[in-house]
């Protein structure tokens, strides 16, 4: 694993002592050290709050909140996990509670079984070819607008996958759900995306 | 058995190059970055935070002294309420009371014994506030004929 940290690129292992001794000052409240973790993970933890949830004012003041909770709690930190995803796992439980306390109305692809599913996936179309595919602001538009439709459930699995590149045993260790469940809803959320993006480009061309 | 071959088969099929091209899709999605507004503001929410923290520190430096401070004060009244004793009878030859007794105290009680002895004897004894004539180095020098001593025959 590689890490940009500023103009630093940094091994797996480089990054793991660096993190060590940034957890250690910051669970001494160290205001320098948490403002170097929040440097390295802003960006991303908005990037996740946003899409999880569909404003961007509100994201910025969850994201800010997801911060200054991990600041009140570091402590509570033991480690086991590691420090992005304790921050993701505090930022996903802030967007929920957000998303349950807001009514808001989200169209959500109903929970099918993978096989069910699996049949239609893989037929050939040849207007569907992603590599070819310019990804331009319209279809960026669109797969922003497909991945709000999701269920809660499936967008976190796959945005912490996809995007984030966590690895499953991770992720199931966030979201507290067995691995196969991780799985089964990357699969459906994919497949959602999928659809979303062939119906735009059938309706395109 | 079946879960297992539920698992390959959900692998496989996430495996898919359609599953792996929508992967690289929102893999390519956009970075978000939040303005220097947002990260001012939170700046100042995690400085009053942080001083939220501060008094329990500035308490932190007296709190050490302050125990040790205690503890002192629960050991002095111990000991002076209830103070160590020692043993009241002491029995002349028993060597485990002269170990665990100190030399001084059994000093000063031989002491006191024998002036009180000396008190309830009425006509005898010396009197302690008589002075006791010493014979001085001349004397022992000269025999009580006055004939000079050898002092090499002694």
């Amino acid at each position: 694993m590689e890490v940009c940290i500023g103009t630093n690129i940094l091994s797996g292992r480089q990054y793991d002592a660096i993190e060590s001794s940034l957890v250690d000052r910051c669970r001494r409240r160290d205001m320098e050290a948490f403002g170097k973790l929040v440097d390295a993970y802003q960006n991303r933890v908005f990037g996740f709050v946003r899409r999880m949830i569909n404003n961007p004012e509100e994201a910025a003041d969850v994201t800010q909140d997801v911060f200054v909770r991990a600041f009140q709690s570091f402590d509570r930190f033991d480690g086991r996990s590691s420090l992005r995803t304790w921050l993701f796992r505090i930022a996903y439980n802030l967007c929920i509670d957000r998303v349950r306390r807001s009514d808001r109305r989200v169209t959500e692809v109903a929970l099918v079984e993978p096989g069910e599913e699996g049949e239609t996936m893989e037929v050939a179309d040849m207007r569907w070819q992603p590599e070819q595919i310019a990804l331009d602001d319209e279809l960026m538009g669109v797969v922003e607008e497909g991945i709000l439709s999701m269920s809660e459930k499936l967008r976190s699995v796959l945005l912490l996958h996809d995007k984030e590149e966590m690895a499953y045993e991770e992720i199931a260790n966030l979201l507290d759900v067995p691995i196969g469940t991780v799985k089964s809803r990357l699969f459906l959320a994919r497949a959602h995306l999928q659809n979303v993006l062939k119906t735009y480009l059938e309706a395109r061309a | 058995m079946k879960a297992d071959r539920n698992f390959e088969n959900i692998d496989a099929k996430l495996a898919s190059s359609s599953q792996k091209a929508i992967q690289q899709v929102v893999e390519s999605l956009p970075e978000d970055t939040l303005s220097m507004a947002w990260r001012s503001s939170l700046n100042e929410r995690l400085i009053a935070e942080s001083a939220a923290y501060k008094p329990r520190l500035r308490f932190s430096w007296f709190a050490a002294p302050a125990a040790g401070l205690a503890v002192a004060a629960v050991l002095a009244v111990a000991v002076f309420v209830h103070p160590p004793t020692a043993p009241n009878t002491l029995v002349k030859g028993d060597s485990r009371v002269v170990a665990s007794a100190g030399s001084v105290e059994i000093g000063l009680l031989d002491t006191y014994r024998q002036e009180s002895v000396s008190h309830e004897i009425v006509g005898s004894g010396p009197d302690p506030s008589a002075e006791v004539s010493h014979p001085s180095i001349a004397d022992v020098a000269t025999d009580s004929d006055g004939s000079e001593v050898d002092p090499e025959s002694l």
